[in-house]
């Protein structure tokens, strides 16, 4: 059951900074995309969308590592919003998830001055590169908002930030040691296809995952796809207490 | 009814050739090469001859120019009531014309014969027995045709038919070698009677009901098969139709299953034709619109492309932004003036980089920037291509549901084709048990009616035929028993002289049916009782030819026919032609034979005559007949007899094929010895003078 705007607790409404909503559009503009490939700089689009949104919820800046985390969260959980997601296949590491396609986007957008960045202390010790959205790109989010793949992108990923803004103990590092699909048991240095060239009902375990919440809701409380995705990161965090 | 006593004698006349004449034929050059030419004087004519000088092609010739070109069909060893008499085509050709080299392409016979006080003078060609010619009491009958001859002689002799005469020539007039016995088949003395002692009208009603009653009987036994096997069929279909009722209901409630299916199986048909139409019409539609949908997918996808290449910064952007902030002058040196503004201009104007001076790959924004694209039109073209997927989605759902009901109403239609085959099956199977309907048993029944209506006829007809055959059977009783004692008196003579044990001809009429049912008459018919040599003198009745020897049969035959000639001719005068009778007879019966065909010749002086061939040999019976040798049941000389020929007449009562015939190998060898044999035989007298 969707139960999307109907004012629960995990909307925190930051439509304020994102354009309204033109025309309805559903999932059946990603199956345009299907058999077709997506736009040169959607995976822009979408980064400069996620970070936009990161900005909306307090997230900046926001380390680069958790950048690519993000990544991986919001390309294995586009399947339960049904809208086409830059990549679906990662490296299996035995550190954290890297996206070589997000880190070119990143690089550009920061050029390009709608990202803006700066090194910090890690509190573990060292320097690490962290991400906030410029003026101008949260103005270039508007724009995107032009485009109807990217107005349908836009609630899914929107919801993927609050779920991530939700829980505070979410970093990289419990993403990689929680998320179904990178934490799979695989050689390192393998391609974890999860619907690149595989079929992502089979081989998108974070997919998978959701689903399994749904199927476990034995009571029939309302269970829509924003609760799956809120429920993917709080079980990360789950997973992340109990490796650690 | 015919006043059988006022009849003197019986109607028949038998036939008495009085002369005949071959010429022409090979066979018979006669003396001076102009065939032979001879008269048939009262008594004996003995025709003599050696072994193929044509004694029997002689008789034949004879007998031939009677029937002329037909034959009887008679089988002489089956009883004549068991066959048809009828006229078929007799191949003189065969007979006469193989024996000769010109096929006896010329020659003729003559016949002088009398029928009682008239007469008939014919004469035909050897060849086929054509008639040539023919002189009914001495006057030309012009253009004679056979016809005229068989009318003729059935008027002279006073016969119903010509086929009853060729019957009265087989059983009566000539005895050939190979000859039926009359003695000894009752049928054929029953059919003998019938036309000889009643007048032709009469003799006809009695064949035509002995035939109707025999043809009758057979039919209805035929019939009667047919109607009992055709009442049980149907009384076993009637028993059926009842015992069946509950296999017709099984049947009635197939047909109902099977006319049901088959309406379901038209509508079935027909649905599945709609369907089909319907669903082929939708993927028509559904291509269409999937080639309309690929190309407006195709102008969003273009049109989002190009808005999102619009919206990001261009490489000239990029540029200015990085190395001519106008405020912060060239990050790199400082410089104010301007000049990487103009730089970056000039570069993006030739399309490349105002940096590393490359052209920009497609998947980033582009050199310049791009013009912008009209939001509208690319909500409405998103907006267009989701509706339009949408659409797909519903055609291609509504498309698998008509092929799904397709594939249900095949399977259906299959289910119910093989549900009719197999009822129709069970059907025929069911239908080939059963016994007729109630509308073949009807016609079966009407079948049995009209049968039962002719076997009802038959019967009727076969009854009036008895009441009319009883009474023309028991004239031609009465009239027979006229003859009766004449007949039996004449018998006892002729026997007598062939046989030493006592013979008595027996009147006596059988019960017998005429075909295998019906009434039963007594038939008139003659029997012989004789005494063997074990029997010690009394006489028991041997009514079948079975009972006595192979001579004894024919002789007492012969004794029979002769004795019914005599009576029959009722001194009229009559014939019978005999083949070489002394065959088969010894010494001693020979003579006696001989004795006794010259007296039934020349006896009581009623002009008979005999005609009798006879092989040239030392054995008495030429001179017997001729009466030269004393008989030797009489005392006295032969001269006393009454058969005795003079020795002057004795020529003319003699054929000599000896010198009338084409000599044959035998005699060219021993023509001497035959001759001298034969007068020895003629004239006994002179050689023991000599």
């Amino acid at each position: 059951m969707d139960h999307d705007g109907d004012g629960s607790d995990y909307s925190p409404a930051p439509e304020e900074f994102l354009a309204p909503q033109t025309p309805t559009l559903d999932e059946t503009l990603g199956r345009v995309y299907s058999g077709r490939p997506l736009p040169a700089l959607y995976g822009r689009a979408w980064l400069l969308t996620l970070l936009a949104c990161a900005e909306g919820f307090g997230l900046t800046p926001i380390p680069g590592d958790l950048v690519h985390g993000m990544g991986l969260l919001a390309d294995g959980l586009a399947e339960v919003y049904k809208v086409p997601s830059p990549d679906r296949a990662v490296l299996k590491s035995d550190r954290l998830p890297f996206f070589p396609s997000l880190q070119w986007d990143l690089d550009r957008l920061l050029v390009q001055g709608l990202l803006e960045s700066w090194t910090v202390d890690r509190e573990s010790g060292g320097l690490q590169t962290v991400y906030a959205c410029t003026e101008t790109g949260r103005s270039m989010v508007n724009l995107l908002d032009g485009s109807p793949l990217l107005r349908q992108a836009q609630p899914f990923l929107k919801e993927v930030v609050a779920a991530l803004a939700d829980s505070s103990e979410l970093d990289a590092e419990t993403i990689a040691a929680g998320d179904s699909t990178f934490a799979a048991p695989a050689r390192v240095g393998s391609v974890l296809d999860f619907g690149e060239w595989d079929d992502p009902r089979f081989h998108n375990y974070a997919l998978r995952t959701t689903e399994a919440f749904e199927k476990a809701n034995t009571r029939g409380l309302p269970f829509g796809r924003r609760d799956r995705v809120h429920l993917y990161a709080k079980y990360l965090v789950h997973v992340g207490r109990g490796a650690a | 009814m015919t006043d059988v006593a006022a009849m003197e004698r019986p109607p028949v006349k038998l036939p008495v050739i009085r002369a005949f004449a071959i010429e022409g034929y090979g066979l018979f050059p006669g003396e001076h090469g102009d065939g032979i030419r001879r008269d048939i004087p009262e008594g004996v004519t003995v025709v003599v001859g050696l072994n193929g000088l044509g004694k029997t092609t002689l008789l034949t010739a004879l007998y031939r120019s009677l029937t002329g070109p037909v034959d009887s069909g008679i089988m002489p060893r089956v009883p004549l009531g068991t066959q048809k008499p009828s006229l078929r085509k007799w191949s003189a050709a065969e007979y006469f014309g193989k024996r000769v080299e010109d096929s006896a392409a010329n020659a003729t016979v003559e016949l002088t014969v009398a029928f009682g006080s008239h007469s008939l003078r014919l004469k035909r060609r050897l060849s086929d027995l054509s008639l040539v010619q023919l002189h009914r009491d001495d006057v030309l009958v012009a253009n004679a045709a056979e016809a005229d001859y068989r009318q003729a002689v059935q008027e002279m002799a006073d016969l119903p038919r010509f086929e009853d005469f060729l019957v009265l020539l087989l059983y009566v007039v000539f005895v050939f070698e190979e000859r039926p016995l009359l003695m000894w088949d009752a049928t054929a003395q029953a059919e003998l009677f019938r036309f000889v002692v009643n007048p032709p009208s009469e003799a006809k009603r009695y064949r035509d009901a002995f035939e109707r009653i025999a043809n009758d009987d057979s039919e209805r036994r035929n019939l009667r098969v047919q109607t009992n096997k055709l009442r049980k069929q149907l009384e076993t279909a009637r028993a059926s139709v009842t015992a069946d009722r509950p296999v017709r209901a099984e049947l009635d409630a197939l047909e109902i299953e099977v006319e049901a299916l088959r309406g379901r199986v038209e509508e079935s048909s027909q649905t599945l034709e709609e369907v089909d139409a319907r669903r082929r019409d939708l993927r028509e539609r559904f291509l269409n619109e999937q080639h309309l949908s690929n190309r407006d997918q195709l102008e969003y996808v273009q049109l989002e492309q190009r808005y999102l290449r619009s919206v990001f910064p261009s490489a000239q952007e990029t540029a200015r932004e990085v190395l001519a902030n106008a405020q912060r002058g060239c990050l790199i040196c400082g410089d104010r003036s301007g000049a990487a503004l103009r730089r970056i201009e000039a570069q993006a104007a030739n399309g490349r980089c105002p940096f590393c001076e490359s052209p920009a790959p497609d998947f980033e924004p582009g050199i310049a920037p791009l013009p912008a694209v009209d939001l509208a039109s690319l909500d409405q073209a998103a907006t267009t291509a989701e509706a339009r997927i949408r659409a797909l989605g519903e055609r291609q759902k509504e498309i698998a549901d008509l092929s799904a009901s397709y594939q249900r109403t095949s399977e259906e239609l299959a289910q119910d084709l093989s549900r009719i085959r197999d009822i129709e099956n069970e059907l025929d199977a069911k239908r080939k048990k059963l016994p007729p309907d109630a509308e073949k048993v009807a016609s079966m029944d009407a079948q049995l009616k009209v049968l039962e209506g002719r076997l009802a006829e038959l019967k009727s007809s076969q009854i009036q035929a008895e009441a009319e055959f009883v009474g023309l059977i028991d004239a031609t009783r009465r009239r027979i028993e006229l003859l009766k004692q004449a007949i039996v008196d004449r018998f006892e003579e002729y026997a007598s002289a062939f046989l030493e044990e006592k013979c008595e001809l027996v009147y006596r009429s059988t019960q017998r049916t005429i075909g295998q049912e019906g009434r039963s008459f007594l038939f008139p018919g003659f029997h012989v009782s004789m005494t063997s040599a074990l029997s010690g003198g009394v006489g028991r009745p041997r009514i079948s030819k079975d009972h006595v020897s192979e001579s004894q049969k024919e002789f007492i035959d012969l004794a029979f026919r002769m004795a019914l000639v005599e009576a029959l001719a009722a001194g009229e005068g009559a014939m019978i032609v005999l083949e070489t009778p002394e065959a088969s007879l010894d010494q001693v019966f020979a003579v006696r034979a001989g004795a006794l065909f010259g007296r039934f010749a020349h006896g009581r002086g009623v002009g008979n005559r005999l005609i009798a061939t006879s092989n040239v040999t030392e054995g008495p019976m030429i001179g017997a007949m001729l009466g030269v040798h004393p008989d030797p049941l009489e005392q006295g000389p032969a001269s006393a007899q009454p058969h005795f020929v003079p020795p002057a007449d004795r020529p003319g009562h003699v054929i000599d094929l000896l010198h009338l015939a084409a000599e044959n190998a035998a005699l060219q060898h021993h023509r001497e010895v035959y001759e001298s044999a034969l007068r020895r035989a003629i004239h006994p007298e002179l050689e023991s003078k000599g």
